[in-house]
């Protein structure tokens, strides 16, 4: 089978079924004198539900904080709230109902009854419910595992689809490699594959049905091939791959320490994409030049209210910390209806990805907004930091933010706050209005940030997270190459750096073109780092720049694609 | 029975977290309470039927007390909601 490769590597490994509902319950009825048993089964999964959730708000509150783990505490209230264990014993000793199929449809019930309510952040609390009762089932049923997505022994994890917070969740020492039936190159769930180091294949139709839990797969990220029940033969090769990947990520590891320059001696910086304060000490140790992404969403997503200046600063300084003296680029909140924070109450769009979102939200919310502005000013006193904005469109936003910046700026000097250097003020472009006004937007700003991510979806009007027209999502589609060329002139032109923080800059096949056509800096998810030094310490910047010409005369996707081969299999004889 | 009415003023009603630690607040008195919100009442030591209530800023809700410690109860509550910020 084959499906798209999601996060690079290979794995080889026994398989993991993981569905999120189980439905097998059913409505399955018990003799009369089976109820009392039934009543002690629910009470004893509930008691180890809890103790469960327990462990994962501790685990919270050392890894995140206290008001982090204060969620796990109201899901504590609502598995042992007493309205429920009396309509689930009812269930039992009424409907003559088995636990399970009580709980099922307790759940279920409480659930349906939020989702018709009519504030949203009512209605969010359904997926809560529903969280809740799914472990309350598996509790149960005697599934005993402490969590969900904990393994006792290394997997490949097979699922219809993982949300961000059993991604979150999963203890990624124990997977090998993860396969699911739905999302795409950019979901979630790939993009925390690719910051774990995880290989993952997503898209592939059918594969829930074709494996059975434990049967061997064998996965290529790289090429998004998936083997199930492989031959002896194939197992062994791909056994000799995985070590010979191994030999080379060794290779690369001693490399990954040295500056990322050309051979003929052009310097392109590679910086790490960073989620969490955390993820910088393993980013510098990944070989990151400096932080060209720091997605300051992870404040926002677990709190019902906006993070305080203090918390933000903290959260901020601990990550120029761990970089020294590097630069930092902090992206400012960048969320919308799609990815939704507790603490905004969103609209329903028709499209998210074209509605209320980026700076559009922020400018709405100017405490919000004001709030991460000062925190960042204030993270400016000890730390190289510079601040970008997503999702801008035009000049009159630019100069917005930019006032909007002054005015924190003079409010935090009559307060008498001690500041350092002025952040550097960059945007990200990543909308096609932002590629075609790239020539003033440069006289604007002090630098530029391509995010392909956007930049593709928008360009070629696919959207990311659609399976079905998930082929037709290409960054090397010769308009996302040619904006991207557009977008370097404009900023060269007005004496500006630009920098790529999308997911192509971090690929291997694809960052010959990316320096010939210029870029300054790249930044990835830090796991690619080692590699991404690798090929550009490969490469001419001569033979890179011939290379982006050709491709800017590409007529097709799979022109660009054949010159990108062509000069990778030179390489391989230089 | 006691019976008091409050506002609910903090902008996000009772929410997971605010809810939370409401119930968290009644189930330190033995005397049952209730919630009342218009036509709907619900108990209050029960955090999913609070927030099925749907209880949110603006609303006025009448906190009934009914056993030993009711009075005390009462008192406590209404303080409580109206510490009530985030």
């Amino acid at each position: 089978m084959k499906g798209i490769p999601a996060s690079p590597g290979l794995a080889v490994g026994p398989a993991c079924l993981y569905r999120r509902r189980d439905p097998g319950y059913g409505s399955s009825h018990i003799p009369q004198e089976r109820v009392e048993t039934e009543i002690g089964r629910f009470r004893g999964g509930r008691a180890r539900a809890g103790e469960q959730l327990e462990t994962l708000r501790q685990r919270t509150a050392e890894r995140l904080g206290e008001a982090k783990a204060e969620i796990f505490e109201s899901h504590i209230e609502i598995l042992n709230d007493e309205e429920m264990g009396d309509a689930v014993e009812q269930a039992i000793r009424v409907d003559l109902l088995t636990a399970e199929a009580a709980c099922t449809r307790v759940i279920a019930r409480n659930a349906e009854e939020l989702d018709a309510m009519e504030k949203q952040y009512f209605r969010e609390r359904a997926a809560d419910i529903r969280d809740i009762g799914a472990r309350l089932c598996a509790c149960v049923a005697g599934g005993g595992s402490s969590d969900p997505l904990a393994f006792p022994s290394p997997v490949v994890l097979v699922a219809e689809d993982l949300s961000p917070s059993e991604t979150a969740g999963m203890d990624a020492e124990m997977i090998l490699g993860i396969v699911t039936e739905r999302g795409g190159p950019t979901s979630h769930v790939a993009i925390m594959a690719k910051s774990l180091g995880i290989p993952a294949v997503v898209s592939v139709g059918g594969i829930v049905a074709s494996v059975a839990e434990g049967d061997m797969i064998v996965l290529d990220g790289d090429t998004g091939e998936i083997d199930i029940r492989p031959s002896r033969a194939s197992v062994a090769a791909a056994g000799r791959s995985l070590a010979a990947l191994r030999e080379r990520a060794a290779r690369q590891d001693t490399q990954k320490d040295l500056p990322a320059m050309t051979r003929d001696g052009k310097r392109v910086p590679v910086f790490a994409n960073i989620g969490a304060p955390d993820e910088a000490v393993k980013a510098r140790e990944l070989g990151a030049e400096g932080i060209g992404l720091f997605r300051t969403e992870f404040l926002f997503m677990s709190c019902e209210n906006i993070p305080g200046v203090e918390e933000q600063r903290i959260a901020y300084s601990r990550a120029a910390a761990a970089m020294g003296e590097a630069e930092m680029i902090v992206r400012t909140l960048d969320v919308g209806g799609d990815k939704p924070i507790p603490s905004v109450s969103f609209p329903d769009e028709e499209n998210p990805f074209l509605g209320w979102r980026g700076i559009r939200m922020c400018f709405d919310l100017p405490d919000l907004f004001e709030t991460q502005l000062e925190a960042l000013y204030r993270a400016t006193a000890d730390a190289h930091v510079s601040v970008m904005f997503p999702m801008v469109n035009s000049v009159e936003e630019t100069r917005e933010l930019k006032s909007i910046m002054l005015r924190v700026r003079q409010r935090l000097e009559a307060a008498g706050v001690s500041l350092g250097k002025e952040p550097a003020l960059g945007i990200m472009i990543e909308t096609p209005a932002a590629v075609l006004m790239a020539p003033e937007l440069a006289r604007e700003v002090d630098f530029f940030s391509i995010g392909t991510n956007d930049l593709t979806q928008y360009m070629l009007a696919v959207d990311r997270g659609n399976a079905r027209i998930a082929t037709l999502y290409d960054p090397l589609h010769p308009a996302v190459v040619r904006a991207i060329a557009e977008t370097i002139s404009a900023a060269h032109g007005a004496g500006k750096p630009v920098c790529m923080c999308g997911e192509l800059a971090g690929d291997t096949f694809a960052i010959p073109l990316l320096v010939g056509l210029g870029l300054d800096t790249l930044s990835m998810a830090a796991p690619l780092i080692p590699a991404a030094k690798e090929t550009i310490r490969s490469i001419s910047s001569t033979e890179a720049q011939q290379l982006a010409s050709a491709a800017l005369g590409a007529a097709t996707t799979g022109e660009v694609r054949r010159l990108l081969e062509q000069f990778r299999a030179g390489g391989r004889d230089r | 029975m006691t019976v008091r009415e409050v506002r609910i003023t903090n902008p996000m009603g009772f929410h997971a977290r605010p809810g939370n630690r409401f119930v968290k607040e009644a189930k330190k008195f033995s005397c049952a309470i209730t919630i009342r919100k218009g036509d709907l009442e619900v108990n209050a030591k029960s955090l999913l039927s609070l927030l099925k209530a749907g209880i949110s800023q603006d609303d006025l809700i009448q906190i009934s007390c009914s056993g030993p410690d009711e009075d005390n109860a009462v008192e406590e509550l209404v303080a409580f909601v109206r510490t009530l910020t985030e």
